[in-house]
This record gives C-alpha cells, structure tokens and sequence, in this order.
C-alpha cells in the first residue's frame, strides 16, 4: 500500500482505476485540505466547503473513467471542486459588488512586486472581501500555488484573463488591506 | 505509515470526516464508477452528430449557392420559391442539436475547458468554406448530371426552373412527390 500511497497522480488513477478502487483513499488523503482550503476561500464558509469537497470526491470518483490520463489530475479535480463550491455558494454569491473605485492607471508595477510570507498572510485576511471572480483565481495562485495555465483550465478562462484578474485582484487587495499589519 | 484508522482524530474531535464519508460511500456501493463505455458511447455520439450536422449544414449552404446561380433572372422569385421549399424542419433540428450538445457538454463534461465560442466559430465558417468549395469546384454540378445519391436531390432543384407553369407537386410523401416530378420530365 506504501507503493501505492506514492504513486504520481495520474498512474494512481490508473489503479484505482483498473486494480483497487479502494486505493482512492490516497487520492482523497491528498487532495483533502488543498480542496478544503480552496474551497473555504470561495465560499467563506467552512461547512458549505466540507459539503463541496465531499461532493467534489463522490463526483469524481463516479467519473474517474472519464478521467484523460494524459491530462493534469490536479487540475481536473480542481475543476470539479470549483463547480461544487459554486453549486453550494447559489448564484447571489457570485455577484458579490465591491464599493472600492479603482485606478487601473495608478502606475503601479504590480509584476514587481516581490510576493513575500507577508503577501500571503494578506492575501488570507482580505480574500475572504474580495469579489468572486477575483478571490478564485488570485486563491489558486497564491494560496494553491497553481500556474496559470493550470488556472486557466480549472477556471475555463484564457490565460490572459488569467494574468489580468490577479493583476486587478492585487490592485483591490492594496486598497482593502491596507490597514493590516501582520 | 498512518493509517486509515489513526488519521480519523479530527472525527473524535466532532469534526467533519470527509475521507471517511466518502470512503463508506464507496466501499457500500453507493457510489458507482461509471463505466468507460459510457465516456466512450459520449465522445462518439458527439463526434458522429458533428460530423453529420457538418455534412447536412454544408450541402444547405452549397444548395442555397447552386439554386441562386442556376436561377440568374427571377433569382428573388426563385430564391422565395427555394426558401418555401427548403427542409426548415432540419435547420431546426440541427440548431437544436448543437444546443443541446453544448447543454450536455457543460453538464456532464465539467473536466475539461472548451472554448465554446471558437468551436462555434470554426463549425459556422467550415461549413459555409465547405458549401463554397463544393459549389465554386463544379461537384454539385457533376453530381446533378451525374448519377448517385445526390443526383435526385439536384434535379429536384433543376425542375424548379420551370415548375411556375405546372400545379404545384403534392407536398406530401417523398414518393408521391418523385412520380411527379418524372411525369413532369417526360412531358
């Protein structure tokens, strides 16, 4: 079981797969708390994001044949639990307005800004107030450390989307966090 | 190594045991994998419904350009008589085909990013480009002299050219419809 416990992801797809489906237990072992904590940033609530990661791990353990080998599993459970939390959020969660005027031409250089452990712990304070469609992307690549392709796939939004939402997620961020001090 | 057993602390502790949950949902048989047959017979299905709704959009496109050059003068009235003739009830078909393809699509294939709007675009502009090709390249003509399948779609168009003078064809029954139009040749 050991061996199995440290196969790559896609090859223990494979055998949950094809061998012993109750090998799926490393799956969920790995995948519980980065989906946990995916999760609980999209919808702010910690039993809404346990009810979306179990829903996350029945759906896609049902599916798992539909799973392509020679994608990235990452990305497609990723994938699953962002439908699932936002099944669980309704839609009047994800219109959430925020009241902060914004000056796209502040001259910022926002690309060099030298993402530090104090980013981080910003980042945690103050997502939870930021937009949806800000908060998913700029969680995935701070917090879950995804590139962005792989958000772009989890997101179903072009790379440059990508690149643009982060960008305009750090300019809310610097105005909503500016008070803290961690 | 942890085992299955000496990671359920958090459970003890009254909180939420997710692996547990999902595991016993397994194990009971509650939670079945879906067959690979089922992705299989899918992916086909769509790839099939495409590929035909591909083939039928072109040959409308390709008809539309052949009917509107062999007309010439009278292309208006002859147009509105095509246009009156033409299988509406497919065009409906095919247009909600490809919706509910795309419905399903974004329902059960959740995995993997489409681009939607591309795909659309490339489906709508092949099949004009296709309709183009085949009517620019002289095939609807070779296949309206021609014999084969094709043959008695085109000449059903070519009798519309003098069709005005005679009493409309029976609209219902494609056979009905063929003795006409041969009693209508041999006059």
């Amino acid at each position: 079981m050991t061996q199995v416990s440290q196969l790559p992801d896609e090859e223990l797809v494979e055998y949950v797969r094809g061998v012993d489906k109750q090998a799926y237990l490393w799956i969920i072992r790995r995948y519980e708390a980065p989906l946990m904590r995916y999760a609980h940033h999209l919808t702010q609530d910690k039993d809404k994001a346990a009810d979306a990661v179990q829903e996350t791990f029945i759906k896609a353990f049902s599916n798992l044949q539909g799973f392509d080998i020679k994608r990235k599993f990452s990305s497609w459970i990723y994938r699953i639990a962002h439908n699932e939390s936002m099944n669980v959020l309704g839609k009047e969660g994800k219109h959430m307005h925020l009241d902060i005027h914004l000056d796209l031409d502040s001259g910022t250089h926002i690309e060099d800004v030298t993402i530090t452990k104090e980013v981080q712990s910003q980042i945690h304070q103050c997502l939870g107030q930021l937009p949806l469609i800000y908060r998913e992307p700029l969680s995935l690549y701070y917090l879950e450390e995804k590139s962005y392709e792989e958000i772009s796939d989890i997101l179903r939004i072009p790379v440059g989307t990508v690149g643009t939402r982060i960008n305009r997620a750090k300019l809310f961020m610097k105005k909503l966090c500016q008070h803290i001090k961690p | 190594m942890p085992t299955h057993k000496t990671i359920t602390h958090a459970h003890a502790q009254g909180e939420r045991n997710i692996e547990d949950e999902v595991m016993n949902q397994v194990q009971s048989g509650r939670v079945a994998m879906k067959p690979r047959w089922y992705f299989v017979s899918g992916a086909l299905l769509g790839y099939f419904g495409l590929v035909s709704l591909f083939i039928v959009a072109a040959f409308l496109v390709n008809i539309l350009l052949f009917s509107l050059r062999i007309h010439g003068p009278m292309s208006q009235w002859r147009f509105e008589y095509m246009l009156g003739r033409l299988p509406w009830w497919l065009a409906l078909f095919a247009i909600g085909s490809v919706t509910g393809a795309v419905y399903l699509l974004r329902r059960y294939d959740f995995s993997y990013r489409k681009n939607f709007r591309l795909i659309a675009v490339a489906f709508i502009s092949s099949v004009i480009l296709a309709g183009w090709i085949i009517d620019t390249s002289g095939l609807n003509d070779v296949w309206s002299r021609g014999e084969g399948p094709m043959r008695r779609f085109y000449r059903q168009l070519d009798i519309s050219d003098y069709s005005e003078a005679q009493p409309s064809p029976p609209r219902d029954g494609s056979q009905r419809r063929m003795k006409y139009l041969r009693e209508s040749q041999e006059q």
